[in-house]
């Protein structure tokens, strides 16, 4: 009685939804979970999944499973990955050049020089390389026209330079201490 | 019985004692394993020698030197250089040429030389004692492109201006001229075609040179003249001047406009000093 019931309505659904030009989102769309290092569960779109080109082959491999664990990341570098992926389809759908790159922008800006960081082995990984490339160049960014002092307390890198060395390096470097910004 | 015994002994010894040779051949011995291998000397748990293993920098632990690489390969000359300073790690890394190549053909290509002149001319004016003098300031404009290919202009607007049209879409009629230099050590001979009915012939001879190590931040004109050719050596115009066109004798080697370039790349195009006008700048030495 109840399956009589469900099925016309589930045919009106679809002859509604038919003209419009997006129909395969109304599919119910596959899932694929993701499970990072810290035994963290991701659930995403398999539109989404399919952005990461390992996770792309591991499933062109065994085709039948559905959890992909990612041995290599951890949860929060992974979830910021996915935010942007989600974005980058929707720019995919319907491009806008200028929409993207302030969105691209955005996401850089935002995340904490930790989270940065944190995300370019995680976009390597999974070999997204858009990504990789918007982060690498918001690496190079945040450094630009900085002091050395400020760059390595940025990265916490230490100085192991003895001071002889370093006076030598800074003297055959000296063209590239002209107009450095203030720390 | 006893016979039996006796026979059997040495039989038993002789098994056990080739299994010992075998053990003795067989038995792993990992310490030989590690021969010719460097093995740090363990200190201490919580010593502070114990933490060199594990650099502090977030960077060095999360990004494999091809990573690095992608970030450093992103950075303006100038953060190279000043990165160049910041660790061992880096200067070794950034002591590969690849790097500097190409930061080298992207400020060559994104960067103007300019060079400033001014003559004074005595101007007449009727009736009055005194006559006027007018300072007049014109620029050379020139650059480069790593396919050998050079653009020229000689103009009286600022630099500014002119960098809006010195690109390969500019006529002749905005007066941009395009033509063939050759880069040998730090001698740069660069040659162009006034056309016409007549073709000019323009010829430069400059040396890069920079006023701290390595910068290459000026460009010297050691020399400059222009001849008329004969139209019928134009056809190779192109691909080798100096060997298609038949040089006359009437070359005339000009000795005024010698100013050095100064180099100019543009991002700093706007906030150039040698923007400035006349009245605010009537003396300029690019050192």
């Amino acid at each position: 009685m109840s399956s009589s019931t469900d099925s016309p309505t589930l045919t009106t659904e679809t002859t509604q939804l038919s003209p419009q030009p997006d129909t395969e989102t109304a599919k119910p769309t596959k899932k694929i979970t993701l499970k990072s290092s810290d035994n963290q569960i991701f659930e995403v779109e398999e539109s989404v999944a399919m952005e990461f080109a390992t996770v792309k082959s591991f499933f062109e491999d065994s085709p039948s499973t559905d959890t992909v664990p990612l041995p290599n990341v951890t949860a929060k570098p992974l979830s910021q990955v996915i935010e942007f992926c989600k974005e980058q389809i929707k720019f995919k759908a319907n491009p806008d050049e200028a929409q993207k790159k302030k969105y691209n922008a955005e996401f850089v800006t935002e995340k904490s020089d930790k989270d940065l960081v944190d995300m370019i082995p995680v976009a390597n990984y999974l070999e997204i390389k858009d990504l990789l490339d918007v982060l690498n160049q918001a690496v190079a960014d945040r450094i630009e026209n900085k002091s050395v002092e400020y760059v390595r307390s940025f990265f916490g890198i230490d100085n192991d330079f003895t001071a002889e060395e370093e006076a030598a390096l800074r003297r055959e470097h000296a063209w590239a201490y002209e107009g450095v910004d203030e720390d | 019985m006893t016979s039996d015994f006796a026979l059997q002994v040495p039989a038993e010894l002789e098994t056990a004692l080739q299994l010992k040779t075998v053990q003795y051949l067989v038995t792993k011995r990992p310490w030989l394993d590690l021969y010719g291998v460097n093995v740090r000397p363990v200190a201490p748990y919580g010593s502070a020698s114990r933490r060199v293993n594990v650099d502090p920098a977030l960077i060095h632990r999360c990004l494999p030197d091809e990573l690095l690489f992608e970030v450093f390969s992103r950075m303006a000359p100038y953060d190279m250089g000043r990165a160049a300073c910041v660790c061992r790690k880096w200067r070794y890394t950034l002591r590969n040429p690849i790097f500097w190549r190409n930061a080298c053909l992207k400020a060559w290509q994104a960067s103007i030389y300019v060079s400033r002149n001014t003559y004074i001319r005595a101007g007449v004016r009727e009736w009055k004692v005194t006559n006027p003098v007018h300072l007049v300031c014109y620029y050379r404009y020139m650059r480069f492109f790593p396919s050998g290919r050079f653009l020229y202009k000689t103009s009286g607007q600022t630099v500014k201006e002119v960098v809006k049209c010195m690109n390969f879409r500019a006529s002749k009629t905005e007066g941009v001229f395009s033509g063939r230099y050759t880069l040998t050590d730090d001698k740069v001979e660069a040659t162009f075609m006034y056309p016409g009915l007549r073709p000019t012939m323009w010829r430069a001879f400059l040396r890069l040179r920079g006023t701290t190590l390595g910068a290459n931040n000026r460009l010297d004109l050691l020399s400059l003249s222009t001849s008329k050719v004969n139209s019928d050596g134009m056809i190779e115009l192109e691909e080798d001047i100096l060997g298609s066109v038949e040089l006359q004798e009437d070359v005339i080697s000009h000795q005024r406009g010698l100013a050095p370039f100064a180099f100019v790349p543009f991002e700093e195009v706007e906030t150039s000093v040698l923007n400035l006008p006349v009245e605010k700048m009537d003396y300029y030495v690019p050192g």
